[in-house]
This record gives C-alpha cells, structure tokens and sequence, in this order.
C-alpha cells in the first residue's frame, strides 16, 4: 500500500482523498475522511439471528464492532478470507462500521470532477451505496461508494438469504 | 437561545421542580412553616429568573404568579388551603410540562391556559384591597426585576452588557438600601463584583445568582454568597472565578459580610467557600465515559488474572494482585460518582398518593423509608414508572375506603410504607401497605378465566405462586378500566421493566391484613454478574439474576411430551431447549456428553437451557453490540472476556420471543 504524492500528479479543481480497495475483481473507493482505521482480520464473532449481511462483531480496542459482508452487498459471489483480506472501519457520528474487503491497495486523491455519476437502476442496495464511478489509467473503473449509507442501509433480500462466508448456518432456526 | 445556557437552566429547574414536589405535598401538612414557605418561593423564583434568562415566556408568567402567591402566603396575608393548594399544584403541574417539553426539544412554548393565570392571579389578589399599602414594598421587590429579567435578559447571545450589569447593580444596592437599613449605603458589592469579574462579563450562574439575591430581597451579603457558590460550583477556569472558588475566596467577600454585619460572619462565610468547593457539576455522558473506561480496565485486569496463572511468576502475580485491588477500588469509586439517593424518585410518591387518595375518597398516610440509599442514576430513572404502577395500585386496589377499613376494626387511615435499603449489591425497594390483602382463589379463578392458566395448573400453584400470577401478561382483575390503574399497561410492564434491570420482584401478601411488594435490583447496571456457558465453539453470558440451578443433563432424566423436551425437576415439568439449535452454526442435536442444564427464569416460568460447558460466574461489562444489531432480538449486548475473546450477552425473554 502506497500513499501517492501530490506533487506527481497535476491537479484542477478539487479532488477527494480516497482509500482504495478490491472487492473481487473491481475497484472502490470510499472517502477517506469516513476511514478511521484498517485492521487485519481476527476472529469475527457471529452473531446468531443477526441480519445476513453482517458477518458478525469483532473487538476493536474494547468496543464491539459489527463487521459487514461487503461482498453481498455488491452481489459478488462470497468467497474465503485470504492474507489480503482486511476490515475497513467507517465512522459515522462516532458510530463504527466494519466493511471486509479482499484487499486495501491505497490512498489515493481522486478528481471530483473526474466521478461521473451513474444513474441508479433499480432500487437494490448496492446501487444507493454507489456515489458514482471514476476512470483511472492503472485502477480502470473506480467505484466510488458512500460509506455512510451502510449505517441505515437496509440488506436486500429476506433474512433467511443463505450466508456467505461464516456467519451462523443454522440462523433459519430462529 | 444558547443551548448551552439552556441545558444548564434546565437541570436546575429540574432539581427545583422536584424539590417543589416534595415541598408542596409538606406544606399541605404543615402550612405555616416558614422555612418551607420561603424554600418554595425561592424555587418558583429561580426557575422564574432562568426562564426569563433564555426568555421562555410563558414559564416566566406561570412562575411570577406562584411566586407572587406564595409571597403573600409567607407574609401571612394568604393561607395555603382549599382551592390556592388546587390551583398552585395545577400550576406546579404545567411548569412541569413545560420543563418536560423544553428538555424534549420544544423550543416554542404554548403560553399556559389563560384561565389557570386568572386563577392565580385571583389567588394572589384575593380580597388584596385594603393591604395594598402593606404589600408596597414587595411590590417594589419583585415589579422593577421582572422588567429587567424579561426584557434585557433576554439577550440573545446570552451575556449581558455591562450597562444592564450594572443597571442591576444600583437596582440590587437600592433595594439593599430599602429592605435592610443596617446595609451601609457605601454599596458594598462593588468590591465583590470587581473581584468576580473584571471582564465584564457574567455567567448565568453567577446572573441567576445576583437575581436571586435580588428579588428576593436578601442582604447583599447573602446575594454575594449565592454567587460566590455559584462560582465555586462551576468551578470554572476563568481566572476571576478562580480567585473566588480557591481557598481565598473569602477575601472579595469578606468586605460585604462585615459590612452587613460587623462581627460573627467571617467564619461562616469561610465555611459556605469550603461548602462551595466540595462538589462540582459532572455531565452524565463524562461519567459514562469513565465508566467505560473503567470498564475496560476490569477487562485488562481480567486477562492479566489469566495470565497470571499461566505464568507461575511471583513477581508478576504480586503486581497483578496488587492492580486487582486498585481496580476494585477504583471501580466502586467511579460507581459511588453515579450513585443518586433514591430520593429523587421517592420525592413524588408524596403527591402521587396524595392526589388519588383525594380522588377515590380514600385517606392514606405515606411514609417514606431509606431515602437516602444511594443507587446508580440510570437505575432511579427506570424505576421510576414500575414504583409509580405500585403505587397507584397499592392505593387503588391494596387500601380500602375509610369505612370498609373501620367496618373492619381498622384505622380509618390506611398506611403505604415505601422503603429502600442496600442488601449486598443488591438494593431491596418494598412497597407496604395495610389493605385488605389479595384472594390467591380469586386470582386463581381469574387466570383460568382469562385462560392464562388451566385448572390443573391452577390447583398445583401455591399461594404465593398464585400471587404472582398479577404479573402476566393480560392479567387485570379490574373488570372496568379506571384511568388510576389498570390501563392495559399492567403489572406484566412492571415485570418486564424490573427483569431487564436484572432485579427481581416477588409479593407476599395476607388477605385482610396487607400486601408487601419486594423488588431487588442490582447496585448498578454497568456491570453485570453472569453465567458464562459455552455452546458450539462460542461462549455466551447468561445474567446471573436469572439462573436458578445447573446440573448434568441426563438424556434418560428426561422425556418428550408433545415433541417437546421437558425434565422433572421436583415434581415439576420444565422444557428444555437446546441452546446449540438457536445459536450453533452445528446442526448436531445430539449433546456432548457432559452438557449441563440450566434453570433459567425467564419471566414467570422456569426453563432448561442445554448447553455444553458451564465455564463459571464471571462480571462483565456491558457493551453495545455494533451498528446494524441494535434490533436483533435474544441479546442484551456484548462484552470481552478474559481471553480477550467476545461472547455475546443473552436476553432470556427476548430470546424465547423468537421461537
């Protein structure tokens, strides 16, 4: 992970600090300024019951964290941890959130006037956390997401929607 | 309005309104006591001064009139009875619901009704006429104040210019002049005030303060001690109220006070400086804050205990030792700084009783034990309404009319005690009364009627089961609803708001003699005493309070009725579940062979949770679970173990809710 110099790239007009991360095979990249910390990723308690989505609750320096499957809400096919894998934990008034993700590849400054909105299709999750999309020669597509709608975001789909990853298997019993 | 200006006025008016509370219902009782009296007026006055400060109208109006009223009251020229105690406990009502709905966030305030106003005003002027001349001089006390409390106080940044200072200033000195004439007309507050504050500009503490000493017409030395406390209570950091709060502060006051008075006062001036100093005004949230952090010492300390066995180091095991003490320590301190007395709930009970033993004819005596208990501030706020519930029932249903009671050979008064008192760290409230008792066939009879219960169950249950059966769900004896109790919000309410405080309620009761309700909380809600079990590869903690035994679970023990697993403990059936169904990822129903079972209390049956390890009794912090969970049912929180590890804080009753 790198953090890229201002001074090697030419600016106009604003721009917004970005961490980078890979989901799968694409890009995101969410506002640095909601970013509180990256962690490695221990042992994810599950909650039993929980919404699908949320993977479970991690200890961060003594206060619970729940961890989202940021997977699912991109409809990407869930897959295993690997050395990669990290939690970005966002912050939304002193609320935390942990996202899991493949990998944290940067920070980076992304143009503002470079993020093309994208119209939403559809009403599913993953499109209302999406800001819009930037290019970038090395990254191609980035998505930019807003880390905030995670907090009130409702996970599409029914309760009893097959995990991913490790959270509780027997949760149709509840 | 400054919000912060605001907040503060709020909390003192709150403290106030409840003193006023108790106050009121004493006075009734005894009401010419002139201590009381003047306690009361000083307390619509204040409330009045900081309404008018954040320019809250129509508190102001509703304040000035009960002050008013209450002036002429203490200057004897009216009686606290009949229909002035109706209408200024009215009027002590809506200010009650103007706090409430200041603190709700209404900033715009409906003015109170016109016709409660006439009554006041009616009230104070009464059959006025002829004493007009004797009131002159109160007039004058409290006509030129308003005027400067409303208009100019009402500054919208909430400081006020030095003019209007000092305006008040020659306001206070010539009212100094006029009410004590021993006060020396060389205005001795100006060494004060230049002592106090060389920038010119006032706090609202130390405003209100001056205002007090003011309209109520106080000695200018007494003015300048109130503001001089107020200092000291803010402590605040601003260097002229640290020449007041440290332990010279005698000195700008010394000169007033024996001004005032020439010998005897210095000493207890000295004294209201050290009082001053001995207590500051904490927000809750930094209390909390500290809490917390406490809380995650314990944690720290619970793992370094761990560790220390593992380790087999003397030296080590001497320093854990020694910081498990000072944790101990530090946590009980941290704990006594949240602690309120139990007062600040009982204080209304006087005219909660008062106002519906007035209205169902009924005359009762309260009497009000152990107000001095301290417990933690979260807890006497969620007491409140169970207490409220037990009350009002113990007047409605518990105590009889007068002349059922002296049909009976009783006293015509019956007689509600409320008690609280520290048992361990547990703090046991018992609502007494002398009623007539419950009729444990009747209540029996109900529930099977209301088809709570069968026969067959019914029979098996003693009396003091019998008794509890007022605490279900859908359990109300009163086939009428009155407005007092029984409003579909019932005894099961009280239950359930007790049960997650982790307390426990139980009643005796004999039938023609009385009723006795015990409720047991714990000390604190921060930290809570529980069972740690283990099921699948994860550990949960069950709340101690609920647990009622553990042993081996003996598949042979136990049998299947209706598809349901149920053991027989003591000639009683107790279903059994398998906690690895709810929380196990594993789809394996069959136990390890050293599963334990058990008895939990989940409300007012007892069931058998399977699990597969009991690991012991542990105390733990109670955390949040993150964002998104808030809403799962089953879990009251969180918390850290000594491994480090978390485990997942159960809710019985929550948890049964899901099945």
């Amino acid at each position: 992970m790198s953090i890229t110099n201002m001074d090697d790239q030419e600016y106009e007009g604003s721009y917004v600090r970005c961490v980078l991360f890979r989901l799968d095979t694409e890009s995101y990249g969410v506002n640095v300024q909601n970013v509180r910390e990256v962690l490695r990723v221990g042992e994810i308690r599950p909650v039993p019951g929980a919404p699908y989505d949320v993977l479970g609750v991690i200890n961060v320096r003594g206060v619970i964290v729940s961890v989202l499957d940021t997977r699912q809400f991109f409809k990407l096919p869930s897959s295993s941890l690997t050395d990669l894998s990290r939690i970005i934990i966002v912050e939304q008034q002193g609320q935390a959130l942990g996202l899991l993700v493949d990998e944290v590849k940067e920070v980076r400054d992304i143009q503002e006037e470079g993020i093309d909105a994208i119209s939403a299709v559809g009403d599913d999750s993953s499109n209302r956390m999406i800001q819009g999309v930037s290019h970038s020669a090395d990254e191609g597509v980035i998505i930019i997401i807003d880390s905030m709608k995670f907090f009130d975001s409702q996970p599409s789909g029914g309760f009893m929607a097959s995990p991913s990853v490790s959270a509780g298997g027997d949760d149709d019993l509840f | 309005m400054d919000e912060e200006i605001l907040q503060d006025f709020l909390v003192e008016a709150g403290e106030l309104y409840e003193n006023l509370n108790e106050q009121l219902v004493e006075l009734e009782r005894d009401p010419h006591n002139a201590d009381l009296l003047n306690a009361i007026f000083r307390g619509f006055h204040t409330i009045k001064g900081g309404a008018g400060f954040i320019g809250v109208t129509p508190l102001v109006e509703l304040c000035h009139r009960a002050e008013n009223l209450f002036d002429k009251i203490r200057n004897g020229e009216r009686e606290y009875a009949g229909g002035n105690v109706d209408v200024v406990l009215q009027a002590y009502d809506v200010i009650g619901r103007m706090i409430q709905a200041l603190q709700a966030g209404e900033r715009e305030l409906e003015a109170a009704d016109a016709s409660l106003l006439a009554e006041l005003d009616a009230a104070v002027k009464g059959e006025m006429g002829s004493s007009v001349e004797m009131d002159a001089p109160v007039e004058v006390v409290t006509a030129p104040v308003i005027k400067l409390a409303l208009p100019e106080g009402v500054d919208p940044d909430g400081e006020i210019s030095d003019e209007e200072f000092e305006a008040l200033l020659n306001q206070r000195d010539m009212l100094a002049m006029a009410g004590q004439e021993t006060a020396p007309t060389e205005a001795p507050a100006s060494p004060f005030v230049a002592g106090l504050d060389p920038d010119g500009e006032i706090t609202d503490e130390e405003f209100e303060a001056m205002l007090a000493g003011l309209q109520s017409g106080k000695s200018a030395q007494e003015a300048a001690l109130d503001a001089a406390k107020a200092v000291g209570v803010l402590a605040d950091p601003k260097p002229a109220a640290a020449v007041v709060a440290s332990p010279v502060m005698a000195e700008p006051v010394k000169p007033v006070a024996p001004a005032a008075k020439p010998a005897a006062k210095p000493a207890v001036v000295a004294k209201a400086g050290e009082e001053a100093e001995s207590t500051v005004r904490v927000d809750t949230k930094r209390l909390d804050e500290i809490m917390n952090l406490v809380g995650e010492l314990v944690l720290v300390r619970n793992r370094l205990l761990n560790l220390r066995t593992l380790l087999q180091n003397e030296e080590v095991s001497a320093v854990v030792a020694n910081l498990d003490h000072v944790t101990m320590d530090l946590q009980a301190s941290v704990m006594k700084t949240r602690m309120q007395p139990v007062k600040k709930v009982f204080s209304r009970f006087p005219r909660v009783v008062r106002d519906l033993a007035r209205k169902l004819g009924k005359e009762i005596e309260l009497e009000l034990e152990g107000e001095d208990t301290d417990l933690d501030k979260n807890l006497v706020e969620a007491l409140a309404d169970p207490l409220v519930h037990l009350v009002r029932n113990a007047v409605d249903h518990g105590v009889e009319d007068p002349q059922t009671r002296e049909s009976q050979g009783k006293s015509r008064v019956g007689k509600l005690i409320l008690s609280a008192q520290q048992e361990g760290d547990h703090i046991l409230l018992t609502i007494t009364d002398d009623g007539k008792g419950m009729n444990a066939d009747f209540l029996r009879q109900k529930a099977i009627e209301k088809g709570l219960i069968d026969e067959m169950t019914a029979a098996q249950l003693d009396d003091k089961s019998a008794f509890e059966l007022i605490l279900l769900p859908g359990f109300s004896t009163k086939t009428e609803i009155s407005d007092v109790s029984g409003r579909g919000v019932g005894m099961d309410v009280v239950k359930s708001t007790i049960n997650k405080l982790n307390g426990s309620i139980d009643i005796h009761s004999v039938l023609g003699e009385g009723t006795i309700f015990n409720i047991r909380v714990p000390l604190t809600l921060a930290i809570l005493p529980t069972l740690m079990v283990g099921v699948g590869a994860f550990n949960y903690a069950i709340p101690l309070t609920a647990v009622q035994e553990i042993f081996d679970y003996d598949a042979s023990q136990s049998n299947r009725i209706d598809g349901r697993m149920m053991v027989r403990l003591r000639s009683r059936s107790i279903p059994l579940y398998f906690m690895r169904d709810w929380l196990s990822s594993h789809t394996s129903h069959e136990p390890l062979d050293h599963a334990k079972v058990v008895i939990v209390n989940i409300g007012t049956v007892m069931v058998g949770l399977i699990v597969d390890h009991v690991r012991g009794q542990e105390e733990v912090v109670i955390k949040p679970l993150g964002a998104k969970l808030q809403g799962v049912q089953g879990y009251a929180g969180a918390t850290i173990t000594g491994d480090g590890r978390i485990a997942l804080i159960l809710d019985l009753p929550g948890m049964m809710n899901r099945f």
